[in-house]
């Protein structure tokens, strides 16, 4: 209860602050809008944020999956050879302190001239991928080694043993890395939106550049909510997914 | 039914943990290893499980017997539910027995706590826990690495006493490492002392086990086998 009401009453106090200020003294609606004026942008277009949210929404989870699949494949790859790690690990490393602001216009101009979407699927991937490697990684280093060695004393498949030990075991670092690479993926897919400019995506970010161009500030506010919206669900609905998943384990 | 001659072990570039170290464990005999930490106890064990390959000497251990593993720390999958930690063995096999795990369940008195998880177990419970699957693995020679030593002092007796109660039931071989004296001379039938890489001293405590655990512990019998161990080991750590 605490945990929502705190945050619940601090945005509160913030919004009546806010919404007394403006109007006190005066504020220009360019400069910065009412909470109230946000709220009836965000409700009077409704239909159209929502076809933007979705088209955010879908390169996120879209380069979510990719960077899952790929991160749990190469960090089993890592775990079954060391030089394997070894020669690739450093490019992992490259891929995630490289700006992506910076990269984002090369992969759009490499897969992005025809299909802007599929350049933005690789952007949000390209922040997303580390976390997720990097967690999966030291998930599966963290086998019990008593455990391990018992399934070798039975006589475990390598299969019974990634499905029945190492996966077990990895999976709460796989959904603590989720719930960091989800907000990645939803910066990264912000980012390619801002990099290809106006006119070709039609996502969230482009809505927000879009109403910055015409000075509708309460708009951009109106957007901003959206992503932010955005980003608490992919966040909370991990969490709640790893509570699920550790319920019993402790 | 198991045989260690002249085995030495070493782990890659390290010193000799094993060298020259020789046992016999004759068929429902339970043999304790016992000594000074880092003396090649456990070693032993994990030659015996083939987790481990000696550098020299011969194993010598009928393949078609069953082997299970008790460890010190429970070792349970915390994801899995008790019923379903018993059940591993019998699954990694490719054929789950059902009887034998509630009957395993059953003998160390968890009935009635088998869709639990390992965190809703107490510690001594854990480790009943931990030698129901073992039992599961319906083993001809049962290894058990310091597997009471995290426990209680009334906690370890009871699990003495299951011990000695399961393998009078069920009829296995024990080969044990402890670092209690006590624990060696009350559960053994044959207590070997260890001392760089080999067997220094050899015991056979003579309790009669007609008698009740209390009378069994105060017996001149424990009594004496605990001097002649404790005598074997004050020479070792001089």
């Amino acid at each position: 209860m605490k945990r929502v009401l705190l945050p619940a009453l601090a945005l509160f106090a913030v919004l009546s602050f806010w919404q007394y200020y403006v109007v006190a003294y005066d504020v220009p609606k360019f400069v910065l809008p009412t909470p109230t004026a946000i709220w009836q942008a965000l409700v009077n277009d409704m239909p159209l944020w929502g076809e933007a949210a979705l088209s955010t929404l879908e390169v996120t989870l879209l380069a979510l999956i990719a960077a899952t699949i790929s991160g749990v494949l190469f960090a089993l790859g890592f775990s079954l050879s060391r030089t394997f790690e070894a020669t690739l690990y450093p490019f992992a490393v490259v891929l995630q302190v490289t700006p992506v602001i910076a990269v984002a216009p090369l992969v759009l101009i490499w897969v992005g001239i025809d299909n802007v979407e599929r350049a933005q699927v690789i952007i949000a991937w390209l922040v997303a991928f580390f976390p997720i490697l990097a967690n999966m990684s030291a998930g599966l280093k963290s086998v019990d080694a008593n455990l391990s060695e018992l399934f070798t004393l039975y006589g475990a498949t390598p299969l019974q043993r990634f499905r029945l030990l190492l996966w077990p075991t990895a999976l709460p670092y796989l959904l603590a890395s989720l719930k960091i690479s989800g907000g990645l993926a939803l910066i990264g897919g912000v980012v390619a939106e801002f990099v290809a400019g106006s006119g070709t995506a039609t996502g969230l970010a482009w809505r927000i550049i879009e109403a910055g161009n015409r000075l509708q500030i309460e708009k951009m506010f109106a957007g901003l909510m959206m992503l932010s919206a955005m980003g608490l669900v992919i966040f909370y609905g991990f969490s709640a997914i790893e509570r699920l998943v550790v319920r019993h384990r402790t | 039914m198991l045989t260690l001659r002249d085995v030495s072990f070493a782990y890659q570039g390290g010193p000799k943990i094993l060298d020259g170290f020789s046992m016999d464990l004759q068929e429902n005999q339970i043999v304790s290893l016992l000594g000074p930490s880092g003396c090649g106890k456990s070693t032993v064990l994990r030659i015996v499980a083939d987790l481990l390959v000696p550098d020299a000497g011969t194993v010598d251990w009928r393949e078609e017997q069953n082997l299970a593993f008790v460890f010190q720390d429970h070792a349970l999958m915390p994801w899995s539910s008790v019923d379903d930690n018993v059940a591993l063995p019998g699954r990694l096999k490719g054929m789950i027995d059902q009887a034998a795990v509630a009957s395993a369940i059953e003998a160390v008195g968890l009935d009635g706590l088998a869709a639990r998880f390992p965190a809703a177990l107490s510690g001594g419970q854990r480790m009943r826990a931990s030698v129901a699957r073992a039992l599961a693995a319906k083993p001809s020679l049962l290894l058990m690495d310091e597997p009471f030593a995290a426990l209680d002092e009334i906690l370890r007796f009871q699990m003495n006493e299951l011990l000695l109660d399961l393998r009078a039931e069920r009829g296995f071989g024990v080969l044990f490492v402890t670092h209690s004296l006590y624990e060696a001379a009350y559960l053994s039938d044959l207590v070997l002392v260890m001392g760089e890489g080999r067997v220094e001293g050899s015991i056979a405590p003579k309790l009669d086990r007609a008698l009740t655990a209390e009378q069994q512990r105060t017996s001149p019998e424990f009594l004496s086998a605990v001097q002649e161990i404790g005598a074997v080991m004050a020479r070792e750590t001089l």
